[in-house]
This record gives structure tokens, sequence and C-alpha cells, in this order.
């Protein structure tokens, strides 16, 4: 309705402030029911972290400021956006990428969450035995060793 | 049923766990602890089949979820949602077959493909690269039909083979045909299944549009 930019304060659990246009705050479908409902300058995130949220908000401002330059949805802005995102993930570690899927879920960024489960899918995917996924995930086996033989016998030909 | 794993998952999951340590040694105690299980096996369900077979020898809680009928149906309709493939089975005599999926799109004119996993009886596989065969070897073989793609197009390939066979998809609006070669390393399959019995011509058979599915599991 108006042209001035709403600006809006969002504060992580350890206080820190990020302050943002309302259009970014909108990517989370938490965060745009929240400032609808209490239109107060700031929200205190108690559920995420500095960090993390800093992390959400530079998504979310990379993916508002592309959707409303490329109002003609052009190919090469998505693939822009693709590489950003890319490079995005690329950065990170798997504990960030926890940390951001549970913030994603919490604020209900569904393309954020998207990203972030594929990102473990593919690093996943990426390992070649199962003692590599352990590794990554730091998962602990409940097998035992007979188990273990049997069910990799089984599948056998998962492994090249 | 489901309920109880979950209980079981958040309070139990190492590689959670194990987040966890460090989360505190850098002293962030707000922090979200868990993925909440519908997202983990929403990860699990983006992984290729043979991925999740390598996860099922990973712990015996995971591999209890991916046999649950619900996770079962939620990565067949992940499978539906992604390009299907070509799926490719030849025998040698009686004893064993062998099953490759090629992509079925994607793939230009000319293009070689060899499966590069063997082992018996499942088989995904990759795609390698283009070489150009003169339409004289087409002629070599016997072509059957298949059937058609999602993409509407004609498969065609021989129903037997020595070591080499075509796969032709014919588009009947464009009246275009895709030359597709496949390449079967008949001594490399021989040493890696321990199998003297694949000599001379295999019987072949082919299914358009496979989509992967662990119902078999």
């Amino acid at each position: 309705m108006e042209n001035e930019k709403k600006m809006i304060t969002l504060k992580s659990s350890d206080d820190v402030t990020f302050e943002v246009e309302e259009a970014v705050v909108l990517e989370s479908q938490f965060l745009s029911h929240l400032v609808q409902d209490c239109p107060a300058p700031e929200h205190k995130i108690k559920e995420v972290t500095g960090k993390i949220l800093s992390k959400v908000v530079e998504y979310c401002e990379k993916h508002v400021v592309v959707v409303v330059d490329g109002g003609d949805s052009s190919s090469s802005s998505g693939d822009d956006l693709k590489k950003w995102d890319d490079k995005f993930i690329k950065e990170m570690d798997l504990s960030t990428v926890y940390d951001l899927i549970a913030a994603a879920n919490y604020l209900n960024i569904q393309a954020l969450l998207d990203l972030m489960c594929q990102r473990v899918a593919d690093v996943i995917t990426a390992c070649k035995d199962h003692k590599e996924i352990r590794e990554t995930l730091g998962i602990v086996s409940d097998y035992t060793a007979e188990e273990e033989a049997e069910v990799l016998k089984e599948n056998e030909w998962a492994f090249d | 049923m489901a309920r109880v794993f979950k209980k079981r998952l958040l309070s139990n999951q190492p590689w959670m766990k194990k987040r966890r340590r460090r989360e505190r040694s850098r002293d962030d105690k707000s922090q979200p602890n868990h993925i909440p299980l519908d997202l983990a096996l929403d990860i699990v369900s983006r992984l290729p089949a043979k991925s999740i077979m390598r996860y099922q020898c990973v712990s015996k809680l995971w591999s209890s979820f991916i046999t649950l009928p619900s996770f079962i149906n939620s990565f067949t309709s992940r499978s539906t949602s992604r390009s299907p493939t070509l799926l490719v089975t030849f025998a040698s005599g009686w004893i064993s077959r062998f099953v490759f999926s090629f992509p079925q799109h994607h793939i230009p004119d000319g293009s070689t493909c060899s499966p590069i996993y063997n082992a018996h009886g499942h088989k995904w596989t990759r795609e390698s690269f283009v070489l150009h065969l003169p339409y004289e070897i087409v002629q070599k073989y016997y072509i059957q039909f298949w059937g058609t793609t999602d993409a509407g197009e004609f498969v065609f390939a021989p129903s037997d083979f020595y070591e080499t066979f075509y796969t032709l998809y014919l588009d009947p609006r464009r009246k275009s045909i895709r030359k597709v070669f496949f390449e079967i390393n008949m001594d490399d399959l021989r040493r890696r299944c321990g199998l003297d019995s694949i000599n001379g011509k295999s019987t072949l058979q082919v299914f358009p549009n496979h989509i992967e599915s662990l119902f078999s599991l």
C-alpha cells in the first residue's frame, strides 16, 4: 500500500538483533502470522540463535530480492538463485545444516527446509558404504556382528 | 507404532547426540537439538534406492524405519515425481538375469550407455558417453517394439544381443529417432559375478517408464 518499506526487528535467543524489511519476514509462514497478529516492531525468536538466524535472514533476503527483481521470472535469475543456493550450502558444516533444518521447520520456510534436507540427502548419497554414513552422521550401530553380516549380505548389491 | 518409534528416536538418536555435545561446548543452550522424525525420514526418502539399501545397514533402528509401509509409500510417491528410467534386463541361459536402469530422457542422439555396477539381480547405473555408430550396425539386430515412454516416444530394442545393442526412441510426432548405444562388458560381468555362464547371445527385455520403489524389501 505505502511505498516506504516497513522494517521489523528480529531478536535471536542470544539477543542478537536483525533489522529486516517486512517482505523478508514474510518468507516465513510463522513470522508472517506473528507479524500480522501482533504488530510489535521487535520479535524475539527464542528457538533460534543469532548464528543461525543470520543465515536464515541471509537466505530470505536473497530470495526476496530475486523474486522481486525477476518479475518476468526469467530463467537466468532462477539459475543465479540456484548457484547462490549451492554456494550457500557448500560453505556450511553439517551441524549448521541441522540447526537450519530445525530453524526452517520452526519458522516454516519451506524452500529453505527443502534445500537443507536435500543437502543432507546428498551428503548421505555420496557416502560409499554404511560405515561412512555412520561416521558422517555420528550414528552408532545397534547391530550385532552376526546381524550386520546378514543385512550386508542381503543388500550386497547396493555396495560397489 | 510410529509413536513408539518416535519416542525412541528422539531420546536415543546418536547423530543428534553427537551434535549436541559439540553444541554444548559452544555454549549454545537454547538451540533446538532435534530434527523431528518426520523430517529425518523426509531426508532419507530423498535418497536413491541404492543408498537406502546402504542406509539399512547403518543401524537396526534406521532399518526399522525404512521398512515401515508409510516410508515405502512416501518413497514411492517421491520417486514417481522424478523422471522415470528405462529398465533393461537380460539373461544368458537360465541361470542369472541382470537388471539395469538407464535414464530415459536427456540422452542426446548417438549416446552410449554402459552399466557400471554389476552384481546379482539388481542394478542401477550411470550413463557414460558419446560415440557415433553407423546405421548399418543397427540393422544387424532384430528390433522389437517394447512400449512408449512418458514423453510419448516409442521404444525399440532387439530381443537378443551379444555385447552391445541399440535402443531406438522414435518420436512419432516429430518423426525423429534417437539412437542410444548400450555396451555391456561381459568379461567384467563374468569376473565380478564369478559366473562362467554368460556366453554367446543374451535375451533381452526392456521396460520403459520404470519407477524405483522399495516394495520388494
